[in-house]
């Protein structure tokens, strides 16, 4: 035993100086002030590589024309693509634009956004003050809650669909109690309703687990205070519980947005691509479609409404991480 | 203004019995305080005064009416945290103010309340503050102005200086007894510190696992503890203990073999013990008399405090250290065998059995609480 312990020490002894010699070498070349970069440098080049060479490159196809894939075939456009995108006659009708498809999918995702944002936001919130409340049965819950945010979008779209279908279950069940049978997905009002509707159902847990931990971090004898100062429920909702909250709605907020921003796996395939008609293809699908999914590829266009869609979000950002500063 | 009566009130968790039948009166204006060891139910009797729990068993009133039922608010009782439970996200004006403006007051009173109130403590420039930019200091006395501004019939403390360093600690209780004369109110205030109680109090309630222990002044805790449990937590440093055993009650005096003393005589009625009985002698380390006396105590080690000395060391027989006192600075050393007295009417007996203290034959004690 001591000496498969003293062989395994040899042996340890052994790899920590094979290890240490090259740090040595380098800590002597380049000094030990500039060590923390080459332990910083493997995460560094995956984020290069996999996040910011990407993001370079798209900007670079954003300022090139043509269909090629390989940017040094592509030539230099300048801001070509950004006004083919932004040449519009009236901004508020799609049709009067250039890129006509853009812009109806522009329309629906801040659509899509407004609802979604405001509709989880309430939802969650909600959720997250009734599992404040309740002390059975918590963890159940948050559990029932949670469990959609670990499926795959896809899924989550296909099941969906099977549901809604025209012959889905909710239709066999509306059969049942003598109702009309209601092609959802060919009707734009319920095809968009049934798209926010999943959307808050998927990621509800995620942003209610978040709204909860701000819950339960309030500490009970600032609400014992405010019982003691006679407050009214109400107020004590308006005046203690949401300022207090602040820092997790913000963060709520700004995952939210830029996530409603990029919706699109589980539409498209709710929606089986966008339908009915053009009703619910977003700004993603546009991008997608443009891109890759379209006879003429034109990869500088989708980079060009990439970059704007990402300074757009950027921009929006910034605003509320701003508010929730000064709320401090 | 207003008094409190507390009738058999019972407090469960589960099915634990966290307060006992307590039964208590406070009279108005009344500076009482709760002490025991932490875990003893102190906050909970608190929050049941208050109104933040609901009393299993038994009724609260203040002043004639019954409370029992009623929300914190309709009590119009005022409590200070322990943590202050100031609101983190609002100025020091606006915590002041937030209870007054669920009152529907008119905006002109709350203004002027708030300034009286800041004005009493100090915390004028202080006002447009968070909390989070006051020192603990400051936070305690937003927390006290905030119970002030209302106007409460009680004030209810609970252990509201204990996150304070000593010095400050010291300052915010005088401050305190001066709130209270001159506000005249009726005040509860809760700590696990005896040296606070004894200097703060009208009266004292003792309190141990969930029971009252005894309530009287701070001079009748002091000089006629009910039970051995009141004896050693009131007082500082502790009192001696020691065992004895009734030898023989035989004209009229009543004499006891104590460990560590033999045989000394006691200053209680002959026929309040029986021959052989066992009981616990105490004295407090102040009522010893250092340099002569027929005890013997090996010196351990001691404590100079410059104007008095504490010396710690064993009695044979004894196995816990006793402490004798000194008046004034007294030079000894490890290993030195003194001389001591225990003046016998300073002598506090208890019964063994219930550890309930036996009354003394001398009416000194009870004069001198008086
Ligand atoms: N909400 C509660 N649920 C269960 N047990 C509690 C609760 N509050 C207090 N207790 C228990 O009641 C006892 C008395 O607590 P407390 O009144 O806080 O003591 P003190 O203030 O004297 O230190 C403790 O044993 C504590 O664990
Ligand atoms: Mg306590």
């Amino acid at each position: 035993m001591t000496q498969v312990k003293s062989l395994l020490g040899t042996l340890v002894g052994w790899l920590v100086s094979i290890i240490e010699i090259p740090f040595n070498l380098i800590e002597r070349v380049i000094g030990g002030r500039r060590m923390p970069w080459v332990f910083m440098l493997p995460n560094l080049v995956i984020f290069g590589v996999f996040t910011f060479l990407p993001i370079g490159l798209l900007v670079f196809y954003a300022f090139t024309g043509g269909t090629e894939i390989v940017l040094t075939d592509r030539p230099f456009i300048g801001l070509d693509n950004f006004t083919r995108l932004f040449s519009c006659e009236n901004f508020l009708s799609p049709y009067s634009c250039r890129e006509s498809m853009f812009w109806i999918a522009v329309q629906n995702t801040v659509w899509y956004v407004l609802l979604t944002v405001s509709g989880m936001l309430a939802v969650s919130l909600i959720t997250a003050l009734v599992l404040d409340k309740i002390t059975k049965g918590r963890g159940f819950f948050r559990a029932v809650f949670f469990y959609p945010v670990l499926l795959s979008p896809v899924v989550v779209g296909l099941v969906w669909r099977w549901f809604l279908d025209t012959n889905g279950l909710l239709n066999s069940l509306l059969v049942d109690i003598g109702m009309e049978r209601i092609i959802f997905m060919l009707d734009v009002f319920w095809s968009r309703f049934w798209v926010i509707g999943v959307s808050i159902w998927f990621q509800m847990g995620f942003y209610t687990l978040i709204i909860l931990a701000g819950l339960q971090a309030i500490p009970r004898d600032i609400y014992e205070a405010a019982a003691i100062d006679g407050t009214p429920r109400w107020r004590v909702f308006t005046n203690i519980t949401l300022p207090m909250l602040m820092p997790n709605l913000v963060v709520v907020l700004v995952l939210l947005m830029i996530r409603s921003v990029q919706v699109f796996d589980e539409a498209y395939v709710l929606t089986n691509g966008g339908g009915p008609g053009t009703a619910n293809t977003f700004l993603v699908q546009y991008i997608y479609e443009t891109a890759f999914a379209s006879d003429i590829r034109l990869y500088g266009l989708a980079s060009a409404a990439s970059v704007a869609m990402g300074v757009v979000l950027l921009i929006l950002t910034l605003i509320q991480l701003g508010l929730a500063k000064k709320a401090e | 203004m207003a008094s409190l009566s507390i009738d058999h009130v019972v407090k469960n968790f589960g099915n634990v019995e966290v307060i006992k039948d307590v039964s208590l009166k406070v009279k108005d204006g009344e500076f009482v305080v709760l002490v025991g060891p932490s875990g003893c139910g102190k906050s909970t009797l608190l929050r049941l005064i208050a109104g933040l729990e609901d009393v299993t068993k038994g009724d609260i009133f203040v002043g004639d009416e019954n409370v029992t039922r009623r929300s914190p608010a309709q009590r119009r009782i005022a409590m200070v945290f322990q943590s202050y439970a100031l609101y983190p996200h609002m100025s020091v004006r606006k915590n002041l103010a937030f209870g007054l403006e669920n009152l529907r007051m008119d905006r002109k009173e709350i203004n002027d309340r708030v300034s009286r109130a800041a004005d009493m403590l100090g915390l004028e420039k202080l006002l447009d503050r968070r909390p989070k930019a006051l020192s603990g200091g400051q936070r305690q006395r937003v927390a006290i102005g905030r119970a002030i501004v209302r106007e409460p019939s009680m004030f209810l403390f609970d252990e509201p200086l204990s996150n304070l360093d000593a010095k400050l600690r010291v300052q915010t209780r005088g401050e305190i007894i001066k709130l209270h004369r001159q506000l005249k109110s009726t005040m509860v205030y809760v700590t696990h510190d005896q040296v606070e109680a004894m200097t703060m109090a009208d009266r004292i309630v003792v309190m141990h696992d969930g029971i009252m222990e005894q309530v009287g002044t701070p001079l009748e805790l002091f000089d006629t503890p009910a039970n051995l449990f009141v004896a050693g937590f009131i007082g500082s440093p502790k009192m001696n203990f020691f065992d004895a055993t009734v030898t023989s009650t035989s004209g009229g005096t009543v004499t006891a073999d104590t460990t560590g003393l033999g045989e000394i005589a006691l200053p209680i009625p002959s026929d309040s013990v029986k021959d052989g009985e066992k009981l616990v002698i105490g004295v407090r380390p102040s009522h010893t008399e250092v340099g002569e006396g027929p005890f013997r105590l090996t010196v351990e080690y001691q404590e100079s405090l410059g104007t008095e000395t504490f010396i710690y060391g064993r009695l044979a027989g004894v196995e816990e250290l006793i402490t004798l006192h000194v008046q004034h600075h007294y030079e000894t050393d490890s290993g030195v065998e003194l001389s001591f007295n225990l003046p016998a009417e300073r002598l506090h007996v208890f019964r063994a059995s219930d550890e309930n203290r036996i009354p003394t034959t001398t009416a000194m004690q009870k004069g001198a609480s008086q």
